[in-house]
């Protein structure tokens, strides 16, 4: 096989795609719609960060001027932490819309996150959505299909692949030379795509080196899925009786890979690893905090438990010393705290787990459908997938068990023989370090995504054996 | 007509021995059964866990009445969770669990009952607790990214393409075969012709897909013994065999431009892509963009701070745990903190009706951008799962909430105990449906302008019939 004239058979291939006015016309119709999902998505991540930041100022400033107070009452009081929006959010909103964007943080209860943007959806969400994401995982395989269907059926249909062979040319050769020819053209339509995403990107305030790097990786990811369909756009075109045949067959194949399949592996997930309904866990953190997590302890023996331990490191045990109504309030609330803190973990983590099961179960039928391996590997590029939220969750919880033991020390602390009428003020509140939360390094990202990238990397594989087994195969006549 | 009859039974014939088109009906069957199977298992597993928590909630309603009859007769103090307290029966006691109930088709469509909430919790609590779905399961966020392998999903989607297989080489297919010059060369009209190769396959569609439709009704669960069930099913019967007809004068018209059948199929194709796939994803974007979503987070805030100096007397009362709560005084407090918290964030609330209500009124409008919107929205509206239907919904609960907030704060605050003869009075619940008429109207325009898109197409395709182009390729 010789270099050149693959070279030579790609530019002629080109030649054909570009004088082809259909094709033209469909190109320029996914750029359109290419550069209006940036736009869109670009001013919903706009308006997202601007809400984000609006709101956490104002759940600040609420918290640091709420007066002068006892600080459990503050802590009763709460507030409230935001989910990050990450830049890349304008390329893939992934599941994020279906997710809680902020968490109640108060004294007693780990709340799980509310308010997500699909509940206020105007309705009739699942029969699309339009972002940078959707056009790359949905319309450029259609394409890739409409481009590539008739690369072996109408060159047969016309008699000119028999022309060809006989020039001696060999059927590997011509097949790399169409394949390069389709990923030329892509690469010409989706060079300027990515440059603009990298602008825009950079423009919203992603430029760090993170987002470089998701960024990149989603190129590659990207790359890999595009060459998977090509490969297979080119086998079912060899394959195929007709050039008819051909582009019925790869439509009905794209309506499965990216229309039925997602809907029928999350069906399924749902069967093989089901989740519990809200009011199950509901009940089962209420039995817990009644009587523990082995259901025997009963609440106020375990708390008791855990004030003498707390007691003990405090050095008090024992000592027969008279203690202080507010610090021993403090150090029972505590105890409380502990308490609560042990059946809310236990129990939302078990349900954490629980939901990120069925995410993974969902994933496995990327083997099925590249699909639902692409979509999922490129939310979590883009840090809009479960797992990144379930970070953030963990993130307020770790914040909140801070804030409310830093609350009931203080009390503990400063309470004196004021009991429940000591008051705290901004001092304290200001002290509070502020919510931070940083993303998971993109290694992570792809550890949790390693059967997309698996399944993707197989699809790659099968489709470039099919297209070289059927080009090896095809008929001339 | 004899002509029409004619090429009807021909074709009849011929699509009884094509093996193609028996393999596309079947797999077409099989993803309306599964669909079917999965609507269905959706849409019972929401009544069953709606029928539990209701039982449930009940149960122990009618425990607390009966601890109201034992308690009533003592003259103990007021103990924690006291039934003759007031202010717990309208926080806890007598709090009542309110669900929307399903629709007798509603596995057809899951629509928006896996978003928006199915049940409220409504008490005296401030705000109206929005309780999802007490006892369904949670869904997880991919699920509800994908939509669900609902029959809406089948019909909106995946059905034009059976019909846009089966119709796509109507008259191109013979040209192609070389089979038109014979067929014209008989007393036969170019435009009988497709016409009634048009008809054969649509009345071969129309009532498969009604069949199946049926089949799908029966594995799904639906409830056919609830008064207008059948009108339901008449209404789903006409959308299906409208939006049919849709994709069946599609393919009449492009095949009238006497295209290839390739350059058919391609055109076809994309008219579906277009209409099913990009458009509504526009749509969504068109309204986010134009009428954004409401913050509820700026709502939680808005309102906090609205309240605040309410909400700190509240977190004053209920933070502090050496505070007695039986006393009247705590209740007409707790009461009047409740109250202004409620009247203070009530502009905002209003704020964010007004704009669903946009949002909903957007969509109603844009759904006509989009036959494939028509359709879906129809479709939704008849399984009980759309928009406009939990709108009803939220706003007849929300009233309902205030009347209930407001009897339980008359009682609190008279300072009586509460009695077991108190127990008639308390407000109830019962959900008024969007009115028959209302939704047959509703229906009615989308199949209207489905059949009126099917006629324009037609008589698109009319004039260009009569022209018999190529016979051969």
């Amino acid at each position: 096989m010789s270099r050149s004239l693959v070279a030579t058979i790609a530019r002629k291939e080109l030649r054909e795609i570009v004088r082809d006015g259909r094709l033209r016309v469909l190109v320029v119709l996914v750029v359109i719609l290419g550069a209006a999902a940036l736009a869109f998505g670009v001013q919903q991540t706009l308006r997202a960060q601007h809400a984000r930041e609006h709101a956490q100022e104002r759940a600040t400033d609420q918290w640091q001027t709420q007066g002068d107070k006892n600080p459990h009452v503050a802590a009763h009081y709460g507030t409230h932490v935001f989910a990050p929006t990450s830049t890349a959010t304008a390329i893939d909103p992934g599941v994020s819309a279906f997710l809680g964007q902020s968490v109640k943080v108060e004294a007693h209860r780990r709340n799980l996150a509310s308010h997500s943007r699909a509940q206020d959806g105007a309705g009739v969400q699942g029969l699309g959505a339009f972002s940078v994401a959707s056009v790359l995982l949905l319309l450029v395989p259609l394409l890739i299909i409409a481009i590539g269907y008739g690369a072996w059926s109408r060159e047969r249909e016309r008699g000119t692949l028999r022309q060809l062979l006989s020039t001696g040319v060999d059927r590997k050769t011509l097949l790399w030379g169409k394949g390069a020819a389709l990923l030329v053209v892509l690469f010409a339509l989706l060079t300027p795509a990515a440059a603009a995403i990298i602008g825009v990107l950079w423009w919203l305030g992603g430029g760090d080196g993170d987002t470089m790097l998701r960024l990149a990786s989603l190129g590659i990811g990207y790359g890999v899925y595009f060459a998977t369909i090509a490969g297979l756009t080119l086998y079912v075109s060899a394959a195929a009786r007709s050039s008819r045949a051909a582009l019925v067959a790869l439509v009905a194949v794209w309506g499965v890979f990216c229309l039925a399949m997602p809907r029928v592996a999350s069906e399924a997930a749902a069967v093989i690893a089901p989740l519990p309904s809200r009011a199950e866990v509901g009940r089962a953190v209420h039995s817990s905090l009644a009587n523990g997590l082995d259901g025997k302890t009963r609440r106020e023996k375990g708390i008791e438990a855990i004030t003498v331990e707390l007691m003990k490191k405090e050095g008090l045990s024992g000592t027969g010393m008279l203690v202080a109504g507010s610090f021993m309030a403090g150090l029972e609330l505590q105890a409380e705290a502990q308490w609560e803190d042990r059946v809310y973990d236990h129990h939302i983590r078990a349900l954490d787990a629980k939901i990120a099961a069925q995410e993974r179960a969902v994933a496995w039928f990327g083997v099925l459908s590249p699909y639902v391996a692409m979509r999922a590997l490129s939310a979590g590029l883009c840090g809009t997938d479960y797992h990144h939220h379930s970070r953030f969750t963990e993130a307020a919880e770790a914040w909140r068990k801070g804030l409310v033991g830093q609350l009931n020390e203080a009390f503990a602390k400063k309470g004196g023989a004021k009991g429940w009428d000591y008051k705290a003020g901004p001092d304290l509140w200001q002290k509070v370090p502020p919510f931070s939360y940083s993303a998971p390094a993109i290694a992570q990202a792809a550890a949790t995504h390693l059967v997309s990238i698996v399944a993707l990397l197989l699809w790659l594989v099968v489709a470039i054996g099919l297209a070289l087994a059927s080009a090896r195969r095809v008929r001339v006549v | 007509m004899n002509a029409w009859r004619t090429v009807l039974k021909l074709e009849w014939r011929i699509l009884g021995r094509d093996r193609a088109s028996a393999m596309m009906l079947v797999a077409f069957a099989v993803a309306v059964v599964i669909a079917a199977a999965a609507g269905g298992r959706l849409a019972q597993g929401t009544r069953a866990a709606q029928q539990k928590a209701v039982s449930d909630h009940q149960a122990r309603y009618e425990a607390t009445r009966k601890a109201l009859d034992v308690a009533a007769a003592s003259n103990e103090p007021l103990a924690a969770s006291d039934p003759r307290d007031p202010l717990w029966m309208g926080e806890e006691g007598a709090a009542q669990l309110i669900v929307l109930p399903p629709n007798p088709l509603g596995a057809i469509a899951v629509g928006q009952r896996s978003l928006r909430p199915q049940s409220f919790a409504v008490s005296t609590a401030a705000h109206l607790v929005s309780e999802r779905e007490t006892e369904s399961a949670i869904v997880g966020p991919t699920r509800l990214l994908s939509g669900a392998f609902d029959p809406a999903f089948v019909f909106v989607v995946l059905f034009p393409l059976l019909v846009i297989a089966l119709s796509y080489e109507l008259l191109s297919g013979e040209r192609e075969r070389g089979t038109l010059a014979m067929l014209l060369s008989q007393p036969v009209s170019q435009r009988d012709l497709v016409g009634g190769k048009a008809a054969a396959r649509a009345v071969l569609v129309c009532v498969s897909a009604l069949v199946l439709a049926a089949i799908g009704l029966i594995v799904g669960g639906a409830d056919l013994g609830q008064p207008n069930a059948w009108l339901h099913a008449a209404l789903y019967a006409a959308v299906v065999v409208s939006w049919a007809l849709v994709w069946f004068a599609a393919s009449v018209f492009v095949n009238a431009r006497g295209g290839t059948s390739e350059r058919n199929a391609l055109v076809l194709v994309g008219g579906w892509l277009v209409f099913v796939v990009v458009l509504p994803g526009l749509v969504h974007a068109a309204i986010d963009s134009v009428v954004p979503p409401p913050s509820r987070m700026e709502l939680v805030h808005e309102t906090r701070e609205a309240a605040d100096e309410m909400e700190r007397k509240l977190a004053g009362l209920r933070g502090r745990h050496d505070r007695n709560t039986k006393t009247r005084k705590y209740a007409s407090e707790l009461i009047e903190v409740k109250e202004a918290l409620a009247k203070r964030a009530a502009p905002v609330v209003e704020e964010m009706q007004v704009a669903l209500d946009r949002r909903a009124g957007l969509l109603d409008n844009l759904r006509f951008s989009s036959p494939a919107l028509i359709v879906q929205v129809a479709l939704e509206d008849i399984a009980g799962s759309g928009s406009t239907r939990h709108r009803i919904f939220e706003k007849q609960v929300d009233a309902h909430h205030r009347v209930f907030q407001k009897h339980f704060f008359a009682l609190a605050r008279s300072g009586k105990r509460f009695a077991p003869a108190n127990t008639p009075s308390i407000p109830g619940f019962a959900f008024e449906d969007q009115p028959v008429s209302e939704l047959v109207t509703r229906v009615a325009i989308g199949v209207f302008v489905l059949l009126l898109l099917a006629g324009l197409l037609l008589a698109g395709a009319w004039p260009a019939l009569r022209r018999v182009g190529r016979l051969t390729r």
